[in-house]
């Protein structure tokens, strides 16, 4: 992309989240040292859907852009690392709309990113396991890995 | 060939090589080409079989590629864009794509993502006046969408193309539209609006895939190489061990697996080979080079400090490092408890049947196929590094020697080129070796008698030509040249032959 078409998109997103966005989510850019705003590194956090073991909780998440953005996405993680089959234990999340390979696109929005992270959530994709832990207990322990999905969103409770 | 003229061929009396008589090659070599002039390089004559194939410039392809887009066009009555999308998604086969469209034309156009493109009647979508990449105004004339109607300006219509050709190369003609969910693909149609510069690049790609999915085209293997291999038609193309030399970039690959040549192997025993090798060479080279078996119970052992006494950890038999032979033989009258001067090689035991054993076993075959396919492989690099020297070699040949002409000392490359191609089959032949049927005992026998042959006057012509220039014999080598090349002709041969015996 040109130069500079990372900055300008950023701020109309931020523009955008403000006028409009999903309840429970909160989305904004990190602040610098200096007290003024990175517009290139955000937080977000990402509210487990109602009915499911992820409910009340809040999960943090960091999204970093690059110059390339939007051609490329923004690398997103939780922070810190959720158990979870498709998070890597570095907390890098797996999924195709985040894969340049895959499912991105240029017009993606941030809102879009965050509410397909909250879908991923409650419906794990099997075929791409980023942590052995709970891609096993998925698969072999549904018991267990509901008890720890729990135990993930009373940990992320919101105040 | 009978087992006779086999036995001949190996009694053979080299010293009448001298004389160009080609008569006497005739019975056993297709290729009577070969033998006529003894300062060419024999092998590549070997290479360029009859066969029909041809190796052409890309380029020369886009005529049968346009032909198929204009056949399609007019069947289905569709865009040559969308006729493109289409062919790609069914190997550009006519016949192919014809059966499903009309089976269900509207599930295959929204699967290979044309079905805007084929449906204009659609309505296009009225975006707002910002474009959804960059949050610009978007004014009249500076914007512009697919037929799918998701409307992105100009400029990052541009960026969009640029990055996917540049970032993901051949596969950019599955591009599809920026938005979100839509399915609609990019074709050569928004190249060529977006950015001109780059539609050459997409072509290209697009020539690429027809390329790749035509059975009987093969793009050369070369680095940056853009010639292509074409076969006349499905049989030459399927028969194995078909090669085809690209001379543009001088590179010989297989057509239908686009390996190296590996005759007498066969694409499918290289491709399991490769693989195995993938999987074991490391622990393959790590044994050969850190382990020895106990000469009792054969299990693996590694010295890693200490004496050379060694106790089998499974058998506790005590035994000699260096000579494998028992520990109580040793002694003074060896040279010292911790030195030994002998050496025998170990020997295996095949009455075991538990599984270790047999385990052990086939790992023992396998490197034993690995260690001499890897030294010929290691041969083969550096016969290349030679022949690339042999030039310098070849001048400094002919100053040294008055009157000498160019063509007297050309036998010093054909020398080399022949090394080239003998290190690579006798590569191949320890792959077709190890997956060769081991109850076919008597193919087996016959196939390492001419596998030892040529292993032995390559030795021979390896040591001969890297020979000090002025001890060198030109009568000798060039003889040794011709005799290496009968012995690698009468292997491949030989393999062709007990292929047919065995369908």
């Amino acid at each position: 992309m040109s130069s500079g078409i990372a900055r300008g998109r950023l701020v109309e997103e931020r523009k955008a989240w403000r006028r409009d966005h999903p309840y429970g989510f909160y989305a904004r850019p990190t602040s610098k040292g200096d007290g003024s705003s990175d517009i290139m590194k955000w937080e977000a956090g990402i509210p487990g859907k109602e009915g499911t073991d992820w409910e009340r909780g809040v999960y943090k998440v960091s999204m970093e852009f690059t110059e390339d953005y939007p051609s490329k996405p923004p690398k997103c993680k939780f922070v810190p690392p959720l158990f979870h089959p498709n998070v890597y234990p570095s907390g890098t999340i797996c999924l195709s709309i985040l894969n340049e390979e895959e499912g991105w696109r240029p017009a993606i929005t941030l809102k879009q990113v965050l509410i397909g992270i909250q879908d991923l959530l409650d419906d794990p994709n099997p075929n791409s396991p980023a942590q052995s832990e709970a891609y096993q207990l998925y698969m072999n322990n549904k018991p267990e890995y509901k008890r720890r999905v729990k135990n993930e969103a009373k940990k992320n409770v919101s105040e | 060939m009978s087992s006779s003229a086999e036995e001949d061929e190996y009694e053979y009396d080299y010293s009448d090589e001298e004389v160009g008589d080609d008569d006497s090659g005739m019975d056993w070599n297709p290729s009577a080409i070969a033998s006529e002039n003894p300062n060419a390089a024999p092998t590549m004559m070997y290479v360029h079989q009859k066969k029909g194939i041809r190796i052409l410039p890309a380029n020369e392809l886009l005529p049968e590629m346009k032909r198929r887009l204009k056949d399609v066009t007019e069947i289905l009555d569709i865009s040559p864009a969308a006729a493109a999308v289409l062919l790609r998604a069914h190997n550009w086969s006519k016949e192919q794509l014809c059966e499903v469209f009309y089976a269900d034309s509207e599930k295959i156009l929204k699967k290979c993502g044309v079905n805007h493109r084929c449906n204009p009647k659609l309505p296009p979508k009225s975006s707002d006046d910002n474009c959804p990449i960059c949050y610009d105004e978007m004014k009249v004339g500076t914007k512009m969408a697919m037929p799918c109607g998701h409307e992105f300006c100009l400029d990052c219509w541009h960026d969009f193309c640029v990055n996917a050709i540049k970032q993901e190369g051949p596969s950019c003609v599955y591009s599809t539209c920026p938005d979100a969910s839509c399915t609609e693909c990019l074709t050569e149609v928004e190249v060529e609006t977006a950015c001109p510069d780059y539609l050459q690049k997409f072509q290209t790609f697009q020539l690429r895939n027809f390329v790749q999915s035509n059975t009987l085209t093969r793009w050369c293997p070369g680095i940056g190489c853009e010639r292509i291999a074409c076969a006349p038609n499905a049989s030459a193309m399927e028969q194995e061990g078909n090669v085809a030399h690209c001379d543009g970039c001088c590179t010989s690959f297989c057509l239908i697996c686009g390996e190296e040549p590996h005759a007498p192997s066969g694409c499918k025993d290289l491709a399991l080979w490769n693989e195995k090798c993938r999987n074991e060479s490391e622990t393959a080279n790590w044994i050969l080079a850190n382990t020895k078996s106990c000469p009792k119970c054969a299990s693996r052992i590694e010295k890693n400090q200490g004496c050379n006494h060694i106790t089998c950890q499974r058998c506790k038999h005590d035994f000699c490092w260096i000579c494998l032979q028992e520990w109580s033989t040793h002694g003074a009258n060896t040279g010292g408890y911790y030195k030994c001067n002998k050496y025998d090689s170990g020997n295996s035991d095949t009455a075991d049947q538990s599984d270790a054993a047999k385990a052990k076993r086939e790992l023992d075959r396998y490197l034993h196929y690995y260690k001499r396919f890897h030294a010929h492989s290691e041969a083969q690099t550096f016969a290349k590094k030679q022949l690339n020297e042999t030039e310098n070699r070849m001048v400094r040949l002919q100053e040294s020697s008055e009157n000498a002409k160019w063509s007297d000392v050309e036998f010093l490359k054909t020398a080399n080129e022949q090394l080239v191609e003998c290190r690579r089959v006798l590569k191949y032949t320890y792959v077709y070796a190890y997956y060769l049927n081991s109850s076919a005992k008597m193919q087996k026998e016959r196939f390492e008698n001419h596998q030892e042959m040529l292993e032995k006057f390559t030795e021979n012509l390896s040591e001969l030509s890297e020979k000090p220039l002025d001890q060198m014999d030109r009568t000798e080598v060039v003889n040794t040249t011709r005799v290496v090349d009968r012995f690698m002709k009468n292997i491949l041969q030989c393999v062709d032959e007990g292929m047919d015996i065995h369908l």
